[in-house]
């Protein structure tokens, strides 16, 4: 039963951490793939890739290519609301007339409109997180007031627990005038593979310094997301090994007190590879209810875990069935090696010898 | 070699040899100890044989070595007129050619009568409804079919040593090796397990051999060969004076 329960820690661990990184990544992936962005123009070298600093400017002539369907530049920063545990909340600045303001569904009040200063709205996540409705003032920055105007859903979970304000608002807040995080690009479809990469050429000759990268590879390389999904797999494999640790003993344990037994089948004709497939079978058995267990564990702790406040505006609590694949193949690999060495040891012990054990 | 053929029973002396060992023994520790000294003997199918002498004399030592269980250190064993060094599939061989019975029964806790009776028949390719028709019909044989579905834990040592033979008979080998089939039993039981092996050796023609301390035990035998010190004692009157000294 102990062993079941590691195995079920292991899965859990890899199903839940696994799980809510895959989402955290796939959330941000669906920014680019929902929108139809192929390219994300940034900075070069720059660190942070979502503060990355170009000039507003620059869209127009981007626009202006061979190629390009639509333009969008915009401004990210993060804030806390440290009082209700918010940390790290994604503040957007959109120009007026952004063309994602239309995928908006508007649940109370209005959205933004031009000239609207200290005006901002807010996903239906933060909202909620922060208790906020249609005309109450939030504020920014520890020293500005916002009126909260209207509160959106997005298809987008970040944008959710996110708010949004006007672009020339939040240049002025975080005092970048004139100055965007970077700008998303869609080409006119259908484009293959090399056509797309001469547009991304095309762009970074408008200005020394751009970056281009296609949308996936600029979310694989997002550092918060190459975080979370490192620091998801080494914790997996620690308290992946120690599953393993823990099935080795019980295994060992196992064939020590029944080798009278496996000294009798061997000694009524069972042959040493019949043994070993009977020990690595229930070994198997073990992993698979460690692994029901651990994967419902794991989706539990998942579930509740993305209501709190802090989880809830980044992470959409959905585990993709590949993690799941992932969880169950582990727990059988976790099996079968914790097994493979008192299999062999159990099988190959002589009839006499096994039987002659206390 | 030597030839113990004058201790045969006179029923036998015209049957095929089963078992032949030659100039066996079995030394351990690296050969600091020695459980079996250059022992010879011949035992032909449908021969009843009963193996006795004091605690340390090699008796097990010789079952194990006749049951494949273990290997001579020099010596041959043969089969069928066989050698068993030159088996590759030991395994398959005990499975098919030689039923155990143990002094301790050694079923498997978790399984029921009927399913410990089908044990063996796992390396024959039998069908599931095979190996539990043919278990129930050994079961009933030893009448033990209305206890199928009972544990082990749920029998008496009785009932517990005829599911045992019964598992022994599962394969229908033809030969039988038992080490103090009695040993554990009450008088009444054993003389169940007795009237047995007498059944399977008259009727069915099996091939017993019995490891035993017990005379009423080894009274149901054809044969009796005494073993001492590792060695085999050679003289049917030898043999006479050992019993009567025990």
């Amino acid at each position: 039963m102990l062993t079941v329960i590691g195995l079920a820690v292991a899965v859990g661990a890899v199903v839940s951490l696994v799980g809510v990184s895959t989402g955290f990544k796939d959330s941000f992936m669906k920014i680019y793939e929902s929108r139809d962005v192929d390219l994300v123009v940034t900075r070069a070298g720059g660190n942070e890739a979502l503060n990355s600093g170009l000039p507003e400017q620059l869209g127009d002539p981007i626009a202006k290519l061979k190629g390009v369907k639509q333009v969008v530049g915009g401004l990210v920063d993060a804030i806390d609301f440290r009082d209700q545990g918010l940390l790290g909340v994604i503040l957007n600045g959109w120009p007026p007339n952004c063309p994602l303001f239309g995928e908006l569904k508007v649940l109370h009040g209005k959205l933004l409109a031009p000239g609207d200063e200290h005006k901002i709205i807010i996903g239906r996540v933060l909202a909620a997180n922060l208790g906020k409705k249609v005309g109450d003032k939030i504020e920014l920055y520890g020293s500005e007031d916002f009126e909260v105007i209207g509160i959106y859903e997005s298809p987008i979970v970040y944008e959710n627990g996110g708010a949004i304000v006007l672009l020339s608002e939040l240049q002025r807040l975080d005092n970048k005038p004139n100055e965007i995080s970077g700008f998303t690009v869609s080409a006119v479809k259908p484009i293959d593979d090399q056509s797309l990469d001469d547009l991304a050429e095309r762009i970074k000759e408008l200005q020394p310094g751009l970056k281009v990268t296609k949308s996936k590879e600029f979310v694989n390389n997002v550092q918060q997301i190459k975080m979370s999904s490192a620091v998801a797999w080494i914790t997996s494999a620690i308290a992946l090994i120690i599953g393993a640790i823990g099935m080795l003993n019980t295994m060992i344990m196992s064939v020590f007190e029944r080798t009278k037994e496996i000294g009798t089948l061997r000694a009524i004709g069972w042959r040493r590879s019949r043994i070993i497939q009977m020990i690595i079978g229930e070994s198997l058995l073990l992993s698979i209810g460690g692994a029901i267990i651990g994967s419902a564990a794991g989706v539990a702790l998942v579930k509740l875990l993305t209501k709190l406040p802090i989880a809830s505006g980044i992470v959409s609590g959905e585990i993709s069935t590949g993690v799941f694949v992932q969880g169950f193949l582990v727990a059988i690999l976790v099996g079968a090696a914790g097994s493979i060495y008192p299999a062999v040891w159990g099988a190959n012990l002589l009839p006499t010898e096994a039987l002659r054990r206390k | 070699m030597n030839n113990h053929s004058h201790l045969l029973h006179p029923s036998h002396n015209g049957a095929p040899v089963i078992l032949q060992v030659d100039r066996v023994s079995r030394t351990y520790a690296d050969g600091s100890v020695t459980a079996l000294n250059d022992v010879s003997l011949e035992i032909r199918r449908g021969e009843y044989v009963a193996i006795m002498g004091p605690s340390g004399s090699g008796k097990s030592t010789l079952l194990n070595l006749l049951g494949t269980l273990d290997r001579p250190t020099t010596g041959e064993l043969y089969f069928e007129g066989h050698p068993l060094s030159q088996l590759r599939d030991l395994d398959a061989f005990r499975s098919r050619k030689i039923g155990f019975v143990f002094q301790s029964f050694y079923l498997l806790p978790t399984l029921t009568a009927v399913e410990n009776v089908q044990i063996p028949m796992f390396e024959t390719g039998a069908t599931p409804a095979q190996r539990v028709k043919r278990a129930y019909e050994l079961l009933e044989m030893v009448s033990m079919g209305h206890r199928a579905t009972h544990l082990p834990a749920q029998l008496s040592v009785g009932e517990r040593q005829r599911v045992a033979i019964a598992r022994a008979l599962a394969n229908d080998p033809p030969l039988l090796l038992a080490d103090e089939p009695t040993g554990n039993l009450d008088s009444r039981s054993g003389n169940d397990v007795l009237s047995l092996f007498d059944e399977l050796h008259t009727q069915r023609g099996k091939t017993l051999i019995v490891i035993t301390h017990s005379q009423e035990v080894a009274d149901h035998a054809e044969r009796i060969i005494w073993i001492r010190d590792g060695g085999i004692v050679h003289s049917r009157a030898e043999a006479l004076k050992q019993r009567e000294a025990v």
